[in-house]
């Protein structure tokens, strides 16, 4: 099993939210992010002062999916997140060693 | 009737009996004879008298004769320790209390002799509260009479000091369950201006330091019992809160419309009790501090001379750290009393006496369109910050909102349809109002922003779709009778109908996209000036809703779309 992570833009949130639907994906977890990567932040300047706004909004989206999936699922969110903008972000995956449905206690891939 | 019998009984009562008073009189006398054909079972084999100087009382709301269904039983055993034998009394209690307990009701008993009644209630002022609605059951009357009257006396002479304690538990009470007024899912009885504060006002009336309100507040005190009624004939259970999913099925006990019509209901009963009690709570503490202060009636070369009384605006005195109205030229108040007591209040941070707010209700209102003087004490009141929301709360209870702003009445207690809101419609208007006092400085014209916030969601209302659009229709109808001219109505209508547009585009769309922004900057006609203020609503609406709706991360997505929107307008002018 693995995790995927993906830091996106949030207005791209609807978008990746509907392609992975449409992949079969049925959880994930979505929460508020800030960051930034190689594009830093920027300088503001309203009514005589500026401002630095050095971490970005972003939307943090995980999703826990089978091994075969990754491949699939990595594609789906890029594609969908994909503006071609710097600040678009990253997706990255990490293997998972167990995992387990609390309400009843399955484990693996059927807890999925 | 078999104890087991009991609650099937009384919810038999709930369901069948539709007027409250009613109900609540039929269950209590029906627990009254349960208990006493208890209390025979219990000592009816009794030839030494071994009952001899105990009886049975009730408080809680059996005493008070308030119970619900579902409500538990609140007894108590109490013993004069000269008379009754030790063991006699545990035997008695466990032949009183075990059959309750396998009957499956709900019981908080407490057995104590005389002195220990005095005892607690002097150390336990949620138990000395119960206490003083002690009423007799069965045994012993003149015992359970010396227990009332040992309470009560306590309670009077100690009342200096257990006042402040008293107010500090009500605030305690209403940080951690909110106000009834307000809440998606209030809880009729903790919550502030629920059923345990009407048992304060009680408590205060008893300590003899002053008397409490009756008609409206009994009233406002009926309904909220009625509500907790209904709450246990839906849930079946022992359960004070009204959860949205019991919501429309309350309502059909209550034979109302629908849920909206509970939540307006108890919201109006809420804020009646809170007022009332904030009157009683002043009044109390004016009697224990002797009047302090200049409404001090002054005692000269032993003669008695009028309390002296400060005149804070025309009409409007200070009494007793309270504003009042004095007595008018002419016998009739002038039509701009409320708006002048409201903007003193607001200012002063004095409240307004309770005995002013049927003079208020009964004055004229401003003659239309309002006077350049009427606008400006509207606009003080607007512009006080924090100490906005308690006068509007008085200026409610005198009905004088809905008398002013035509539509206001639609979003009176109106609860709110997104689980992100914590207070009704109005409330959430006057909370808004409120915050733009910090942008005051920040934005070419403070007057329309705090009337666009006043009125960013008037469109609230049934048979309105979009509020946003609708709310803006309704800015003239209000604001042409206050006699605001053609543009400040035009701008708080732009600001009305887009009140949203910030936050909904920065979070849902990109906000570097130019078209993105040109969505923005079309929505404020091109004028920096709007767009400042759309910032400035678009902060105070979102923050006044809590930390979870306005978080940095928020507030960073609508400033990159707001400063977009801003360089292109840089180069416009400002102003109409």
């Amino acid at each position: 099993m693995k995790l995927v992570t993906a830091i996106i833009q949030p207005h791209r949130l609807d978008a990746v939210k509907s392609a992975l639907e449409a992949a079969g994906i049925r959880g994930m977890t979505v929460s508020e992010a800030s960051g930034y990567g190689r594009q830093k932040g920027h300088t503001e300047v309203y009514r005589g002062a500026e401002y630095t706004i050095d971490l970005v909004p972003k939307i943090r989206l995980e999703v826990l999916i089978d091994d075969v999936d990754t491949e699939r699922v990595t594609g789906v969110i890029s594609q969908a997140a994909h503006t071609g903008k710097i600040g678009d972000g990253k997706v990255w995956v990490v293997p998972v060693d167990s995992v387990t449905r609390v309400r009843t206690g399955e484990e693996g891939a059927a807890a999925l | 009737m078999e104890l087991q019998q009991l609650r099937p009984t009384l919810m038999e009562i709930a369901r069948t009996t539709p007027h409250g008073a009613v109900r609540r009189a039929r269950i209590t006398s029906t627990v009254t004879k349960a208990l006493k054909d208890m209390w025979h079972d219990a000592t009816h084999h009794d030839q030494d008298n071994r009952a001899a100087g105990m009886a049975l009382v009730a408080v809680g709301s059996l005493g008070r004769g308030d119970m619900g269904a579902m409500s538990d039983l609140d007894l108590l055993l109490v013993y004069d320790g000269n008379v009754a034998d030790p063991a006699a009394v545990e035997e008695i209690a466990n032949r009183l209390w075990y059959p309750i307990w396998d009957a499956g009701i709900d019981l908080d008993h407490s057995v104590r002799s005389l002195n220990q009644c005095r005892k607690v209630a002097s150390h336990d002022i949620t138990a000395a509260v119960g206490m003083l609605s002690m009423t007799h059951l069965c045994g012993d009357k003149e015992v359970a009479s010396r227990a009332s009257a040992a309470v009560l006396a306590d309670w009077r002479s100690a009342a200096r000091t257990r006042l402040t304690a008293l107010r500090a538990s009500a605030k305690v009470r209403q940080e951690r369950f909110g106000e009834v007024a307000y809440l998606v899912e209030p809880d009729i009885k903790e919550a502030r201006g629920g059923l345990r504060d009407a048992l304060l006002l009680d408590a205060l009336a008893a300590s003899w330091l002053t008397d409490r309100s009756h008609g409206a507040l009994d009233d406002a005190i009926a309904e909220l019992l009625d509500v907790r009624d209904a709450i246990h004939v839906v849930t079946g259970r022992h359960a004070n809160t009204l959860l949205a999913a019991d919501r429309d099925e309350v309502a059909q006990v209550l034979q109302l419309n629908d849920g909206d019509q509970v939540t307006a209901h108890i919201a109006a009963a809420g804020r009646r009790v809170s007022f009332e009690l904030d009157v009683t709570f002043r009044r109390a503490m004016g009697v224990l501090s002797g009047g302090q202060g200049i409404s001090r009636t002054l005692v000269i070369r032993g003669r008695r001379s009028a309390p002296r009384l400060r005149y804070v605006a025309p009409d409007v005195v200070e009494l007793a750290g309270e504003l009042a109205l004095a007595p008018p030229d002419g016998g009739v108040h002038d039509p701009l009393v409320a708006l002048r007591i409201a903007a003193a209040s607001a200012k002063s941070g004095l409240p307004i006496s309770g005995s002013a707010v049927p003079v208020l209700s009964a004055t004229a209102d401003p003659p239309t369109p309002w006077s350049p003087e009427a606008r400006g004490l509207f606009e003080t009141l607007l512009s006080s910050g924090s100490a906005l929301i308690d006068v509007w709360e008085v200026l409610d209870v005198a009905g004088l909102p809905s008398r002013w702003l035509r539509g206001w009445e639609g979003v009176r207690n109106r609860p709110q349809r997104a689980p992100v809101h914590r207070h009704t419609v109005d409330r959430h208007l006057i909370e808004v109002v409120s915050r733009t006092r910090l942008w005051k400085s920040k934005v070419d014209s403070p007057v329309t922003l705090m009337l666009a916030a006043l009125l960013h969601d008037i469109g609230k209302q049934q048979g309105i779709d979009d509020h946003s659009v609708g709310g803006a229709e309704l800015v003239p109808q209000i604001l042409e009778p206050l006699g605001y001219g053609a543009n400040v109505i035009a701008d708080v209508r732009i600001l009305v109908e887009q009140h949203l547009i910030l936050s909904q585009l920065a979070t849902t769309q990109d906000p570097q996209d130019p078209e993105v922004i040109a969505k923005v900057t079309q929505a404020v006609q091109g004028r920096r000036d709007i767009l400042e203020m759309l910032r400035a609503l678009t902060e105070a609406d979102a923050s006044s809703l809590g930390s979870a709706a306005w978080t940095r991360w928020r507030e960073r997505l609508v400033d990159e779309l707001f400063h977009g929107a801003l360089r292109t307008l840089s180069d416009r002018p400002t102003g109409s």
